[in-house]
């Protein structure tokens, strides 16, 4: 058996498995779950309440002045509005000049500024009327934040200004070339995504310690992957009709390949995988479903069958990945 | 929150004797590497499996009813009791091997749907297929030899305790149904290491009954979002708000008092300041009960709750601003204000924690 797997993290994991020893006392347990850092103390504490109060205090804030401009009310002048909403960004802006970039604080300010940036757009958008499309403001906003995004380094900064130009992109295929729901806008989205999650997980493979967390690939993954499958299945059950699905499809095929295969060697993450699978037997419900003709009782009996037969596989699978990259630490 | 040191650094650090360090160490190199270990299991593949079986069994049951095998209210009963339990033998056929999981578990929600209906359209009464639930899922909590299974069961007997509840003249009890989730939550949690010591010959029973009655709780709590869209009225909110409270002082007193060693003085500033702050959500109970959740994943070092607390929390309170029967100049003057709040609590905490660094 290796000695290296003495080297993985000390987790809640382990404190389970050793719970289960023979002999086992609660003194010694509970000593390795305190020197493994498990027992909060009072600096861990402080720390906490502040982040959690401090971003429950952005939030409401946030939230009360986006409210207070839904309120639409026409007795406070145009300047007035403008000058609240420019007033929290110039508050939000000092706050975060006056302290160190990496403080979570000095971060929150930064998320404060781009959400009051967008919050300015669209006051500004119904004070003057501009009859800009709704794009242009997600765009705008998105280019606007895009230099206090690069240098907060922080991963919700990241997550608004990705939702803001995925946005702008549906609404810009929507309003100005009328195609709402077309596979096209799918491969847009999905070059985009993928492009935003190659440079994270590039960095991240390179052991970057900016890159360490693990939320923002994976929504970015998952997004990728349940887009282009839905895209996939319409086309199946519409007969590829439109061209664009075929190719939604062959990307969905080679997010599977490529997620199984970066996920299982290079960067070690189950979630991504796990996504895949659950895609794959929608896939091939789907494909079953539409070569028995939908025909209602076969489906629901092959049906049955073939999910918790997929279901099984797809968890084999995923504890042979696991095993396989234990025995590789 | 994250763990930092590896398992020798921990080992190192805790000064063993070498014969103590041998046995520590080769358990863990055995089990960690070993497949049929059930903690070994990564949770998406729990999740894949709840997900197979509901959907597997949901489509088997579509057959059921759609090709009239089980025309009889006794034949779906039969059947479904049969499912039942041949869900719970192969969970222990199985034992080492838990791939058949999505098999069992399909088998096994499969017999309980087709026992609720069965009995449902004998007995007429709600309240008969409520009782007999209670019973199916304490016999599987009890019998079955897997995660999932005890898991499930452990969400399903507090709504089956709450169909009781509903079919009864005592609406308010369920704000004691709510608190006792809490008040187990709690007890479960801050006991976490000595039951899993205790139970350690069965092993399939405190993670899902820990994470089962917390999620049981959250989603418990929903109820409590809009009366009008769940049709059963229930007034009093502030019963369970007060009894999630108690349970958070207790979890505070154990954590802070008793773990940090802080004085009595300062605990007491400390739930006086909470108390203020929640008072006015008194009739919200689930954003002081998300707030139990999240305290708890930060005192347990578990992400998993924490995660859960959160999502919960930003559901109960943006349901608390829609729900008030105000104009939105005030909701936003009222959200404004308690931002401001919060910051200002949030900075005061800042300031407290460079003394304490400097001390």
């Amino acid at each position: 058996m290796p000695d290296e797997i003495l080297n993985e993290k000390f987790s809640l994991k382990v404190i389970y498995l050793l719970a289960k020893m023979d002999h086992m006392s609660e003194e010694v347990l509970s000593s390795f779950y305190s020197i493994a850092g498990f027992k909060p103390g009072i600096q861990s504490w402080i720390s906490f309440i502040s982040k959690l109060v401090l971003s429950l205090g952005l939030l409401f804030t946030v939230t009360g002045v986006i409210f207070f401009f839904a309120y639409n009310w026409s007795e406070l002048h145009k300047f007035a509005k403008l000058s609240i909403v420019g007033g929290a960004i110039l508050a939000s802006t000092i706050i975060a000049l006056f302290s160190e970039l990496n403080k979570f604080h000095a971060k929150l300010s930064l998320l404060a500024v781009a959400v009051f940036t967008g919050s300015l757009l669209a006051v500004f958008g119904q004070i003057y009327q501009t009859g800009a499309n709704a794009y242009d403001l997600f765009l705008n906003w998105a280019i606007l934040i895009t230099g206090i995004v690069l240098i907060s380094n922080f991963k919700p900064l990241w997550f608004l200004w990705l939702t803001l130009i995925n946005t702008a992109i549906i609404l810009f295929a929507g309003q100005i070339l009328w195609r709402w729901i077309d596979p096209f806008v799918f491969i847009s989205l999905f070059i985009v995504n993928t492009i935003a999650l190659i440079i994270y997980e590039y960095f991240s493979y390179r052991k970057n310690p900016k890159f360490d967390s693990r939320w923002l690939p994976r929504i970015i993954g998952f997004a990728i992957i349940f887009s282009m499958t839905v895209a996939g299945i319409v086309g199946i059950i519409t007969e590829f009709e439109d061209y664009g699905h075929a190719i939604c499809l062959l990307l969905a095929l080679g997010s599977y390949v490529t997620a199984f295969f970066f996920y299982s060697r290079k960067v070690y993450d189950l979630s991504s995988i796990a996504v895949s699978c659950v895609c794959i037997i929608a896939m091939v419900f789907t494909v079953i479903l539409k070569a028995r003709n939908f025909d209602t009782a076969s489906i629901f009996f092959i049906g049955g069958f073939i999910i918790v037969g997929l279901t099984i596989t797809s968890a084999f699978i995923l504890i042979k990945i696991n095993k396989a990259w234990k025995t590789q630490i | 929150m994250k763990p930092t040191k590896t398992i020798l650094d921990v080992f190192n650090e805790s000064n063993l004797a070498k014969d103590e360090y041998k046995s520590y160490s080769s358990f863990l190199k055995s089990h960690l590497l070993s497949v049929d270990s059930e903690t070994n299991v990564p949770w998406f593949v729990k999740i894949i499996t709840i997900f197979g079986a509901c959907v597997g069994s949901l489509l088997f049951l579509g057959f059921l009813l759609i090709s009239h095998l089980l025309s009889s209210e006794e034949s779906m009963i039969i059947t479904g009791s049969v499912f039942v339990l041949s869900g719970i033998a192969v969970t222990y056929a199985n034992k080492r091997n838990y791939l058949s999981d999505s098999l069992s578990l399909s088998l096994s929600i499969l017999g309980q749907v087709l026992l609720g209906i069965g009995i449902g359209a004998k007995a007429i009464e709600f309240n008969t297929v409520c009782y007999a639930g209670l019973v199916v899922e304490t016999l599987i909590y009890l019998f079955a030899q897997s995660y999932t299974h005890k898991f499930l069961s452990v969400i399903l007997i507090p709504a089956c305790l709450l169909g009781i509840i509903w079919n009864s003249p005592i609406f308010e009890a369920t704000h004691f149904l709510i608190g006792g989730l809490a008040v187990a939550s709690v007890l479960i949690w801050t006991n976490e290491l000595p039951l899993q010591i205790r139970l350690n010959k069965l092993p399939c029973f405190f993670v899902p009954t820990a994470y089962g009655l917390v999620l049981g709780l959250l989603l418990t709590l929903v109820l409590s979002i809009n009366s009008k869209f769940f049709v059963v009225y229930i007034n009093h909110w502030y019963i369970t708000s007060l009894i999630s409270f108690f349970s958070l002082s207790f979890l505070l007193y154990k954590s802070l008092c008793q773990s940090l060693g802080i004085s009595k003085k300062t605990f007491w500033l400390v739930l006086t300041i909470i108390a203020i702050l929640f008072a006015p959500t008194v009739h919200a109970p689930g954003i002081i009960s998300s707030v139990l959740i999240i305290i708890l994943g930060f005192t347990r070092s578990n992400r998993i709750l924490l995660t859960l607390g959160i999502v919960f929390l930003a559901t109960f309170i943006i349901s608390f601003y829609y729900s008030l029967q105000q104009t939105l100049l005030t909701k936003s003057l009222m959200l404004m204000l308690t931002g401001v709040l919060f910051l200002g609590i949030g900075f005061a905490f800042g300031h407290l924690k460079k003394k304490v660094a400097m001390q």
